[in-house]
């Protein structure tokens, strides 16, 4: 018995996102391939996220059908905010990369930008692996694994992506790391040019 | 797997890779929905609070003790006791001595807090017989003699406060928690006048008033926050409930049993032993369990 292409896909992309993208590009399946990444995955946190921020705060509080009630509502909730936010995010953030992607001559498509983009999310299947044990661990210690494993699925994603993106517009590593980082730095620019005209005020 | 029928690595992580989207999709999905019966353990409960951040990975916190006072204290003495950070924690002493013990946290920066930040001040006035106490970013254990206090007043805007001692000559009881977490479980008490008011955080509270005789007051203003408050009252006790709600969730029972705003048991007016359960909720969540 042999498995499914697109679990070796998506456990190649770990290992060796170039090869991969060469070959999602080439079979013309990469966009779809990256959607449903950025979709399941973004379920995934947002289920997650809700569960240990907000689910375990409520069963604190035992209000018999009232907390069965937040707590599901909270959990779609959580879901739905995720998948709108992480879909916008890959949307928007991949037309930025890819911005800048052409500005430091990459020859790759906007397509390729996106499937490149969304290995971001790939690694946070680590984050569901832990997920029984976060169910069971006291709030603190679920929120603080929750926390760490975000933040090396997030690294692991970047590496990712940037070595898909490098290899998707032809040009180096160093150049796709640049594009990579240049939404954040945009935000960043924005911030800190509202805050010091004051539109925006800290409290 | 490979053509020649072995499994590679690749095959291997995107099993894990669906088996991780899988899992960490339904598991959540469970949990909201089983959670209302499994009941967390309390994250306000100090030991807990601080066994837990020991052990979130990377993050290992210690303490070291920076003072240790000792006092000889009247009878009917107040505490007056102020946390902006870090812990207290009471817990029984014996004679007329209050042992004070202060400790610094070591460890991380983030939780340590910035040297100049972090301080405490521990004082007791003879004249006033009060005790006063103020606390930022430093844990600390005072050991009460139970029959010698007669009020405690314990403001939380952050970190956590835990009472754990049998308090059997307490008249009064302020606690004010605008933000952290309050774990109150003095033991014995007798007719005591309670006064909860919470803005944030949460509290989480068993009030054993096994020596209760007389007539006294709970009372509770919140807008916002958490309350697990149970309430332990001898057989003979009356109760009577009022409450005032405009926004939050409030869960008023009796052995069990829900009952409205405004709730007076039978033989209230004429008997000896009452207590007047009263609340303000402008927001949070609130669960008030009493139990005879």
């Amino acid at each position: 018995m042999e498995l499914p292409s697109i679990i070796r896909d998506l456990g190649e992309s770990l290992v060796a996102p170039r090869q991969v993208i060469q070959i999602l590009i080439a079979e013309r399946r990469g966009l779809t391939f990256g959607f449903f990444i950025v979709l399941l995955c973004s379920i995934l946190i947002g289920a997650t996220a809700t569960m240990v921020f907000i689910s375990k705060l409520i069963s604190f509080v035992p209000l018999g059908i009232l907390s069965w009630i937040f707590g599901n509502v909270a959990i779609l909730f959580g879901i739905a905010s995720f998948v709108i936010l992480s879909i916008g995010y890959w949307l928007i953030g991949g037309l930025i990369i890819h911005i800048f992607c052409k500005l430091l001559k990459g020859n790759g498509l906007f397509e390729h930008t996106l499937v490149a983009f969304s290995y971001l999310w790939l690694p946070s299947f680590l984050i569901g692996l832990i997920a029984p044990a976060l169910m069971f661990l006291d709030y603190l210690t679920s929120l603080g694994l929750f926390l760490l494993m975000l933040c090396i699925s997030f690294i692991w994603g970047v590496i990712l992506s940037v070595q898909a993106l490098a290899e998707a517009h032809n040009f180096s590593v160093s150049k796709a790391l640049l594009s990579m980082l240049a939404p954040i730095l945009i935000l960043i620019f924005i911030f800190a040019t509202l805050f010091s005209l004051k539109i925006f005020v800290w409290w | 797997m490979s053509k020649s029928g072995k499994i590679t690595l690749s095959d291997f992580l995107g099993v894990l890779v669906v088996l991780g989207i899988a899992i960490g999709i339904l598991v959540p999905i469970l949990a909201s929905s089983i959670m209302r019966t499994y009941k967390q353990e309390a994250f306000t409960d100090f030991d807990r609070l601080m066994q837990g951040i020991a052990h979130i990975p990377f993050m290992k916190i210690t303490k070291k003790l920076v003072k240790e006072y000792t006092f000889n204290v009247n009878k009917e003495f107040h505490a007056v006791i102020e946390v902006t950070g870090g812990a207290i924690k009471i817990t029984e002493g014996h004679g007329n001595i209050v042992k004070i013990r202060v400790y610094a946290y070591e460890g991380m920066p983030w939780f340590k807090g910035v040297d100049s930040e972090r301080k405490y001040n521990v004082y007791y006035c003879e004249r006033t017989n009060t005790l006063s106490i103020n606390v930022n970013r430093y844990s600390v254990v005072i050991e009460i003699p139970s029959n010698y206090i007669s009020s405690i007043s314990l403001s939380i805007n952050g970190g956590a406060a835990k009472i754990d001692t049998p308090l059997t000559n307490l008249k009064y009881l302020e606690v004010s928690v605008s933000g952290g977490a309050v774990d109150l479980k003095p033991a014995s008490l007798g007719k005591v006048n309670v006064s909860i008011s919470i803005t944030g955080g949460a509290l989480d509270g068993n009030l054993e008033f096994s020596r209760y005789v007389g007539e006294s007051d709970v009372k509770i203003d919140m807008s916002g926050g958490a309350i697990d408050l149970d309430i332990q009252l001898p057989s003979n006790v009356k109760v009577k409930v009022n409450g005032e709600f405009t926004s939050g969730i409030v869960s008023v029972k009796i052995n069990g049993e829900h009952v409205g705003r405004s709730y007076i048991e039978d033989g209230y007016e004429q008997a000896s032993s009452k207590i007047y359960i009263s609340y303000d909720v402008h927001g949070g969540i609130i669960d008030v369990g009493i139990r005879k």
